[in-house]
């Protein structure tokens, strides 16, 4: 549950921002809009636009600059006067927006004002869970002191490491449920961005401190010839001189530019295509299983050995593995695992006396003879020999069933 | 020099009836819509009076329009990263009460009310929270003076005249007055545009018509402030500003806006200007009383061939300059120079002239309270019942002369066409006012023709903009045939 | 803002895209009313093609083509969460794009739009569809665990079966004679850089006959199509109500494509990637390989059909289904287009669908396999700790018989469920079938002693799935 909250749901959150916000910008344009209603409310708007505006401006500054300079804050902050100044600040602050909260909220509420009139159920919403927010907010500051500080080594990391995609929520979920609820309810307010008219905050015009005065909107550029569209010159008439020697020549030219540009597709082409489909000659090597002392007669193990010649990069895979069985003093038979119906590693049995395949069920006798299942053949076998005590096998391509 | 293209209009002050027609039709057309129900892109005021919104002149208030400071322009709302911090509060916004809260009656009430001993009434309701009000201002609430010593008296526009001219003014048997409808001026140096923030608010390159991008538009409402006319207006609804677009709809397929359409005075004219963008700058930071000059200059002659060769580089379209040499505007306000700008210092540039009314003394009370017929019908300037200064505070940014050369025009054009008609002025009195006037009697003859007979197509030459040819130029049309028509392609809902 | 446009004003004078590219943006396409949202699967089979092109180059920043190493940095890959996720990203837009260009395949089939003039579009959609199959299967194999590399076996193998070529064939595709350290490369080179080539150069030639042929207006009966007339009439159509595609047309493509992302990324944020088995060792037998789920149907399929066939089945199968793919524009280029006048069309899509969904969910359940891990039958089930029946049951466990029989919910399916094995038959019918087999069944003949027999009889007729009714007891006159 509390990775849901300190992970999954602040990704959600932001993700829904981003994109729906994103959506509603370029789809549903006419939908951003700070919906101000000084113009039908304005005395009681003063004390609750401005102290707000401007409260919760400097506290999200002074919540997001030790979480992207903790090193800084860190430092400024290990002052004890410095830290008792900035919690007096931020209290200050967030009282500051507390009541200019409170009173957005009650020029709202009674029944017949006009700002009443154009509040939709979203503000409703947006109003109750922003003054949860700073309500919370101001709880922690007075009632969980130093949250300047300690806000650097548990909701900091957190954030940090949602930022880098590493999400680690270990440092906040020990805190006490009140805290916790001051974060989630802020993703709360980051997931309301989109469907409220929060929308305003990323519409901050900051353009207006450079951009010209004036804006004047051309249909067209004035300055700019009308050029025909590709498909006007495509299918414009281009008169083609029908000089015959004319045509001659070109014809000429097709055949030469396709002969040569063959001449040059083979001459890369070739060398690349039988590097790719030549299949080296490999040798065959007698590879030691063992002596031939460690085998039981009647008995089958797994037994591995390298590919005659491993690439050095083959890592495991250059090991190939057989099933052995001793018959007798001098006769050793090795199985390949390659079930025959479709290559799958066939498994020994030794109660039952049986191979058998985990993919079709395919079952082996021991003497690899087909017992049931869709393998058309008994397993291949490789050859084997006893030279000097022990027990040699020959290392032969994987066995592939052929019709 | 940079040609560009205005579509420009002229107000003729001297026929207005203030019959509403145009607010009217405006009204229909564009903005009887929830939230826009209190707007009115076209008004006509009466003045002396405070208009709407109520007093909207005072600058000192509302800091419309631009200020020379330093020698340098600037707007006088505040400095760009003032405007920024005062986002979340506009302290120079215009409240609802300004304008007037809009209502509707309970009209129902009269067919559904029970039976009862009394006549039912209906109530009125506010349209912003639809619950019952008491109604303390209206549309034109001060209309034909209503309330004259109330509203009247804040004129801003009184300001500089004596305490004795004021309180004869309102004097209830001197009272005077004359309308003054007022549509956005789609000013040259608009600064509603400057002080958007959003940079929503854009002039029309081909035609210079000042719109609100609806898309971009995000409720700032820093034009309103901007504006020294209040000709933009905040949508309580949508959360985005609006205003006059100059029926550009209509304009486009070649009709006029609609409250000149509707004008029942024929009032108003409506043509293009040529003016040379280079200049605006310069001619916006002129002193006070060099404005109405400079403005002037500003506007160009399109029978100038240095003009003409000048408009075609900068790409305007041959009909378009034939069109401006048609202009009724270029006439007013070029070629006689009869037709001034509301309120030019506030350095706007705008474009659309009024020609000032004249008000003439035919009879007057005397000090025993008798009625007395002025033995010289055409009074002296001297004595007009509205002091020039007045107009001169409307049109002239204070400059009396600049209204008294009008004046002197119009005053000799009646001479001559009494003499003309009624033959009872001796020719040697018409000779004088002529040289007076500075005027010819063909000039005369022509602000006559214009002023009186112009039939429909001389008060209204629209060029053809050929803005759908242009459009189709960069887009393809097509694409707004399935959502909302031009312009919007979802409906215009407000947001959450 | 005011710099950027300059700047594209700049970039767009000198490359001219918006006046070549604009046009193809805005191209109009027919109005579709009521199947206008089946026209998206195209777009998003490409979003999710996008989504793999751009999870497979982070990938391959860090995957290593290495027999040896490949195993080791998927490890690494897989011990980062963010690696993680590209890893479910890259899974499940895989998956997205199999099941997407199977929707796509059905709508254009079924609609009839791969009749004339768009014949080629169906061609190089085809080999869209066979690229991407083999993207999936050499994707699984790039996983390169255990599965993974037994999948390359597999492969060979069944290439193997191929006439003529088959030994040769199989050799090719583990590159080498057994499947080794050359093997991992040769499938890479085709995952990361030849099939991609192939689809962008396929994909490249689809989307310019979009174009240039047009999207296919929804189909109506009673309104076939004539090669003669086609062109004209369509573009009248075109010129009568036609919408532009950008943006009218394509905000469902942006939105469909959009809710594929997000699907993909939340599954692969939820579910996350499949996880890595056991390293590439060829010398771990217990190994079960298994295809990823797009494949399951065709594993069931192998597993499923008469044995006799399968040869066939292997090799003709897949070029029945490409000649199939080849035929339909080419037998049927003209004519009706709507599915109501196809019924044979519904009659296809509905047994492909019906085929795949039930061999998958067979594939799901596996029951030819035999369940290797199957753990003892407890006491519980047996009834008896001691005596024949006990021992019985020691048998049945120890002769790998519960790996393909169960007993009362323990054991493998592959075989006859035994619960009730003494209900049905005698003992000495039970006997008669241990010995001498079946065709899914092996002989136990000379691999029981007398006595394991017996004990083994004793516990088979012991399961009884009812219990036996008592006798009555009948009242015996004092």
């Amino acid at each position: 549950m509390q990775d849901f909250f300190f992970i999954a749901f602040p990704y959600i959150a932001l993700t829904l921002a981003v994109c729906v916000g994103l959506y509603r910008y370029f789809s549903h344009r006419f939908t951003y809009s700070s919906l101000s209603s000084q113009l039908l409310e304005k005395r009681q708007l003063f004390w609750g636009s401005v102290p707000w505006h401007y409260g919760i401006t400097l506290i999200l500054i002074a919540h997001l600059l030790p979480w992207i300079f903790p090193g800084a804050a860190r430092t400024v902050l290990g002052n004890q006067t410095r830290l008792a100044v900035l919690e007096l600040t931020g209290i200050a602050l967030g009282l500051y927006c507390v009541f200019g909260i409170a009173a957005l909220i009650t020029r709202r509420l009674p029944n017949d004002s006009r700002a009443r009139a154009v509040t939709s159920p979203m503000d409703w919403i947006l109003l109750l869970v922003l003054a949860y927010q700073v309500l919370s907010g101001v709880g922690i500051a007075l009632f969980e002191r130093w949250g300047a500080a300690w806000y650097l080594s548990t909701a900091v990391p957190w954030l940090r490491s949602l930022a880098s995609l590493r999400p680690d929520a270990a440092t906040v979920t020990g805190l006490p449920v009140f805290i916790q609820s001051h974060f989630i309810s802020g993703f709360v307010v980051i997931l309301l961005f989109p469907f409220t008219r929060l929308v305003h905050v990323f519409a901050i015009p900051l353009e207006y401190l450079w951009r010209p005065y004036q804006v004047v909107i051309w249909n067209r550029d004035p300055q700019l010839p009308q050029l025909p569209v590709l498909h006007q010159i495509a299918a414009s008439p281009r008169p083609i001189p029908l000089n015959p020697s004319e045509v001659q020549r070109r014809q000429l030219l097709t055949r030469l530019g396709v002969l040569v540009g063959g001449i040059s597709a083979a001459i890369v082409g070739i060398p690349s295509l039988a590097f790719l489909l030549g299949l080296r000659k490999v040798p065959e090597v007698w590879r030691s299983l063992g002596a031939a002392d460690s085998f039981q007669i009647g008995q089958t193990v797994e037994v591995s050995f390298l590919d005659s010649t491993p690439l050095p990069w083959s890592g495991v895979t250059a090991k190939t593995a057989a099933w052995l069985r001793r018959e007798g003093p001098e006769q050793f038979v090795a199985f390949s695992i390659n079930c025959t119906h479709l290559g799958c590693p066939v498994r020994w049995l030794p109660n039952a006396n049986l191979f058998m395949c985990p993919c079709h069920g395919g079952v082996f006798y021991k003497d690899g003879t087909v017992a049931s299942g869709p393998p058309p053949k008994p397993l291949a076998t490789y050859p084997v020999r006893l030279r000097d005590g022990m027990v040699e096998i020959l290392t032969t391509p994987l066995p592939i069933t052929t019709v | 020099m940079n040609v560009r293209v205005q579509v420009s209009m002229v107000f003729h002050l001297d026929k207005c009836i203030g019959c509403h027609t145009c607010s009217l039709a405006c009204k229909n057309l564009w903005t009887s819509r929830p939230g826009a129900e209190y707007m009115w892109w076209n008004n006509v005021e009466t003045k002396p009076g405070t208009g709407y919104p109520t007093l909207y002149e005072d600058q000192e208030e509302y800091r419309g329009g631009w200020e020379v400071k330093d020698g340098e322009l600037r707007l006088k709302l505040n400095t760009r990263a003032g405007e920024l911090l005062n986002i979340a509060y506009n302290p120079r916004l215009p409240a609802l009460d300004d304008y007037y809260e809009p209502w509707t009656y309970t009209y129902g009430d009269l067919i559904d009310g029970p039976q009862q001993e009394d006549q039912p009434v209906f109530k009125p309701v506010s349209l912003v929270t639809g619950k019952e009000m008491e109604i303390e201002a209206g549309p034109n609430w001060d209309d034909d003076l209503g309330g004259s010593g109330i509203y009247a008296a804040n004129d801003p526009n009184l300001s500089s005249l004596s305490g004795e001219q004021r309180q004869q003014l309102l004097n209830v048997e001197r009272v005077v007055f004359f309308y003054l409808p007022r549509i956005c001026n789609h000013c040259v140096n608009p600064s509603c545009v400057a002080a958007c923030p959003a940079g929503a608010i854009y002039k029309r390159g081909e035609d210079g018509i000042v719109l609100v991008s609806q898309e971009k538009c995000m409720g700032w409402r820093m034009c309103v402030s901007g504006c020294p006319y209040k000709k933009v207006y905040y949508n309580w609804e949508t959360g985005k500003s609006e205003k006059c677009i100059l029926c550009y709809p209509r304009l486009e397929t070649g009709q006029a806006p609609a409250c000149m359409h509707s004008c029942v005075g024929r009032i108003r004219y409506l043509g293009v200007l040529l003016y040379d963008a280079d200049r605006i700058h310069d001619t916006a930071a002129r002193p006070d009383h060099e404005l109405v000059d400079a403005q002037r200059e500003m506007i160009l002659d399109p029978f100038d061939p240095e003009v003409v060769r000048q408009a075609r580089a900068d790409g305007v379209a041959e009909h378009v300059i034939e069109s401006a040499r048609k202009s009724p505007v270029f006439r007013f306000v070029k070629k006689w120079k009869i037709a001034l700008p509301l309120h030019p210092e506030f350095r706007t540039l705008p474009m659309l002239f009024y020609v000032p009314p004249l008000l003439p003394v035919t009879g007057s009370m005397s000090e025993e309270g008798l009625y007395e017929t002025s033995s010289d019908f055409f009074s002296s300037l001297e004595s007009a019942r509205l002091p020039i200064r007045y107009m001169a505070n409307l049109f002239s940014a204070g400059d009396d002369e600049q209204v008294t050369k009008i004046y002197r025009k119009l005053m000799a054009g009646r001479y001559y066409k009494r003499a003309q008609t009624v033959g009872d002025v001796d020719s040697g009195k018409i000779a004088q006012m002529l040289a007076e006037a500075q005027t010819t009697a063909g000039e005369l003859e022509e602000i006559y023709e214009l002023t009186s007979l112009a039939g429909f197509d001389e008060r209204f030459v629209i060029p053809p903009f050929s803005r759908e040819a242009a459009i189709e130029l960069v887009q393809i049309t097509q694409s707004r045939q399935e959502g909302g028509g031009m312009g919007f392609v979802h409906e215009p809902r407000r947001g959450l | 803002m005011r710099a950027l446009k300059q700047i594209w004003r700049w970039f767009d004078e000198i490359t001219g895209f918006s006046k070549s590219l604009g046009p193809v943006l805005t191209h109009p396409v027919p109005r579709a009313r009521k199947s206008r949202w089946f026209y998206v699967f195209g777009s998003a089979t490409l979003t999710a093609f996008l989504i793999q092109v751009v999870t497979g180059i982070a990938l391959s920043s860090a995957y290593v083509t290495g027999s040896g190493q490949a195993y080791d940095s998927l490890r690494f890959i897989n011990s980062f969460p963010i690696g993680r996720i590209v890893r479910g990203i890259h899974y499940f837009g895989a998956s997205a794009m199999i099941i997407l260009i199977g929707l796509h395949t059905i709508r254009v089939y079924l609609m009839g739009a791969y009749k004339y003039p768009r014949q080629m579009n169906w061609f190089t959609g085809a080999g869209l569809l066979l690229f991407t199959l083999l993207m999936a299967f050499t994707g699984q194999l790039l996983r390169w665990d255990q599965i993974g590399f037994w999948t390359a076996v597999v492969a060979a193998e069944q290439a193997g079966r191929a006439p003529l070529i088959g030994n040769w064939l199989g050799h090719f595709i583990l590159a080498g004679n057994t499947a080794g350290g050359a093997t991992l490369s040769r499938f890479f080179a085709a995952h990361v850089f030849f099939i991609p080539a192939m689809i962008f150069l396929f994909l490249a030639v689809h989307l310019y006959l979009v174009v240039f042929n047009g999207i296919s207006e929804p189909p109506k009966a009673g309104r076939p199509v004539d090669p003669r007339t086609y062109r004209g009439w369509y573009h009248a159509l075109l010129e009568r109500e036609g919408i532009p595609f950008w943006p009218q047309a394509a905000w469902r493509d942006l939105l469909f494509g959009t809710i594929v992302v997000l699907s993909v990324f939340l599954l692969a944020l939820v579910v996350g990637p499949p996880e890595l088995g056991k390293p590439p060792d060829p010398t771990i037998v217990s190994a079960s390989p298994r295809p990823d789920w797009y494949f399951m149907w065709y594993f069931a399929l192998l597993s499923l059909i008469p044995k006799w066939s399968e040869r066939w089945v292997i090799i003709l199968g897949p070029l029945l289904f490409g000649l199939f793919l080849i035929l339909v524009p080419i037998l049927g280029g003209r004519g009706e287009r709507s599915p109501l006048r196809r019924p044979w069309s519904i009659v296809i899509i509905a047994s492909v669908i019906v085929m795949v969904a039930h061999y998958w969910a067979v594939g799901i359940r596996a029951p030819w396999s035999p369940r290797l891990d199957a753990p003892p039958l407890p006491v519980a089930v047996v009834g008896v700790t001691i005596g024949p029946i006990a021992d019985g049951a020691r048998v049945f466990y120890d002769k790998g018989c519960e790996y393909c029989h169960t007993v009362s919910g323990y054991g493998g399916i592959r075989g006859p469920d035994l619960s009730g094995a003494g209900d049905r038959m005698s003992p000495a019918q039970m006997a008669t079938r241990i010995f001498s087999g079946a065709e899914n069944m092996p002989s136990y003949r000379g691999e029981l002693t007398a006595g394991e027999l017996n004990s083994l009889l004793a516990f088979l007729a012991s399961r009884h799935r009812v219990q036996p009714p008592k006798p009555p007891v009948l009242h015996t006159p004092e």
